[in-house]
């Protein structure tokens, strides 16, 4: 084989590498890799290459995605005629109980606002604050029994969410009226962040969820949250610079779906959906 | 993580990489619903829920590969995406590549390499699992994204030079 041919087919083996091949496939490059020292006109095609594969992955993964549709297999059931009767009054009275449950909403909305505002600077004022843990332990569902146990919110998807999350302690917190579970976890830069758990009707409900998503500084601490069951969940730095985001924008793509598009999720209609 | 979120992650991915193979969003989106849907019906059966991703990706593929029997000639490229690669049509992002730009480049691409390449970009695939997904060769995967990069850096020149690039489906 030619010095041209070698260096084509270690192009090939090279081309199709990604960070982290040559533990997994140790045997595959281990002679391309021998080769980047020998011939240096490999090795600058090589360093090119993978700039052009990084620009081009970053780009193609930039592609906007559009919103994912709720997947419904069962056909649309026929209304009857009494059916339609029925829904026609019901029409009726919502026509006339519409301007003012209009009405009740706006002012419902506004008073989710002003309570989710109040909850974010209540919780980075507590995180900002000196305070003793209930219990420190790396086990989640010992946690979780403890908080549940003193009469706060379990947070059922903490465990998904914080998936890559260390956890570390928790405690009871008591803010005017609302007893708020506090869960803290590590992430891999050993940085704490604050997941605070309570229910949604301390938030005026769900339409607080709207109103939880932005990611919100107060006292240099970033606060964003979801909504998912019957819990709140807020994330709070626990130190100015410490990022939220890794935990909270996966939760918020999962959980607030429905809310956000004002329609059923795909994984609430996953649930649903029933299979003969 | 429950199954529907593991599921569900994949979302993005699979989109983009459908795109990538249809060359139209419409059709794109009806092969993740198409790909979703056989999942629900078939999780049961899998077994290995580490392998909802794979098993995702090779689903979709499976179900655009059996969608082009059922046609009679490939999907022209959407009207935005032809434009995007219009003669001196390179984006003016500076030294970044725009994410449409790049994404009417890889419609360009002609299969076999198009979907070695869409799945090497696209997700954290090894050539290996992208043989498994494609069913082909792990050697074959190789040349193909070889052949489709170089494919890729052709039509970046071309465009960039004034060069129109042809529409439709046919291979570079």
């Amino acid at each position: 084989m030619s010095n041209k041919d070698k260096i084509l087919a270690y192009k090939e083996i090279l081309s199709a590498y990604r960070n982290g091949d040559e533990e997994r496939y140790p045997d595959a490059f281990e002679d391309a890799f021998a080769a980047l020292e020998s011939l240096p006109e490999l090795a600058q095609w090589f360093e090119q290459d993978q700039q052009f594969d990084d620009e081009f992955r970053t780009a193609l993964n930039d592609f906007e995605v559009p919103e994912q549709k709720a997947i419904q297999t069962e056909p649309a059931k026929r209304i009857h005629f009494p059916l339609l009767k029925l829904a026609a009054a019901a029409v009726f009275v919502l026509v006339l109980g519409g301007i003012f449950l209009n009405f009740n909403e706006t002012r419902q909305n506004q008073r989710a606002a002003a309570l989710v505002d109040e909850l974010r600077r209540d919780l980075t004022a507590f995180a900002a604050s000196s305070f003793d843990l209930d219990a420190m332990n790396n086990d989640l569902t010992v946690l979780q029994e403890l908080i549940t146990s003193r009469g706060g919110s379990k947070g059922p998807i903490l465990k998904d969410v914080f998936e890559k999350g260390l956890p570390m302690g928790c405690k009871i917190v008591e803010l005017d009226s609302h007893t708020v579970s506090l869960y803290c976890f590590a992430n891999d830069q050993q940085q704490i962040v604050h997941a605070f758990v309570l229910p949604i009707n301390d938030l005026n409900g769900a339409r607080a969820a709207k109103h939880m998503r932005a990611i919100v500084e107060y006292t240099d601490r970033d606060t964003g949250g979801w909504i998912s069951g019957d819990s709140a969940y807020m994330l709070v730095s626990s130190m100015p610079g410490v990022d939220i985001k890794p935990f909270l924008l996966p939760a918020q793509e999962i959980y607030s779906v429905a809310l956000k598009r004002n329609s059923v999720p795909a994984t609430v209609a996953m649930t649903l959906v029933e299979f003969q | 993580m429950t199954e529907q979120i593991k599921a569900e992650i994949h979302y993005d991915s699979l989109y983009r990489f459908a795109v990538s193979l249809t060359r139209q969003s419409i059709d794109a989106e009806d092969l993740v619903h198409q790909t979703y849907l056989k999942w629900l019906k078939n999780r049961d059966a899998i077994r290995d829920t580490d392998r909802t991703k794979s098993w995702l990706f090779t689903t979709l593929h499976r179900e655009f590969l059996h969608s082009l029997k059922t046609k009679t000639k490939h999907t022209l490229m959407e009207t935005e995406q032809l434009e995007m690669l219009a003669p001196g049509k390179s984006p003016d992002t500076g030294n970044k590549l725009d994410a449409e730009y790049v994404m009417a480049l890889m419609q360009r691409v002609p299969e076999p390499f198009r979907a070695s390449l869409s799945l090497f970009y696209i997700q954290d695939f090894s050539y290996r699992e992208i043989a498994e997904v494609l069913d082909v060769a792990p050697g074959t995967v190789m040349s193909r994204i070889f052949r489709g990069k170089q494919i890729l850096k052709e039509l970046m020149t071309t465009i960039k030079h004034g060069q129109p690039a042809e529409s439709g489906g046919g291979a570079s």
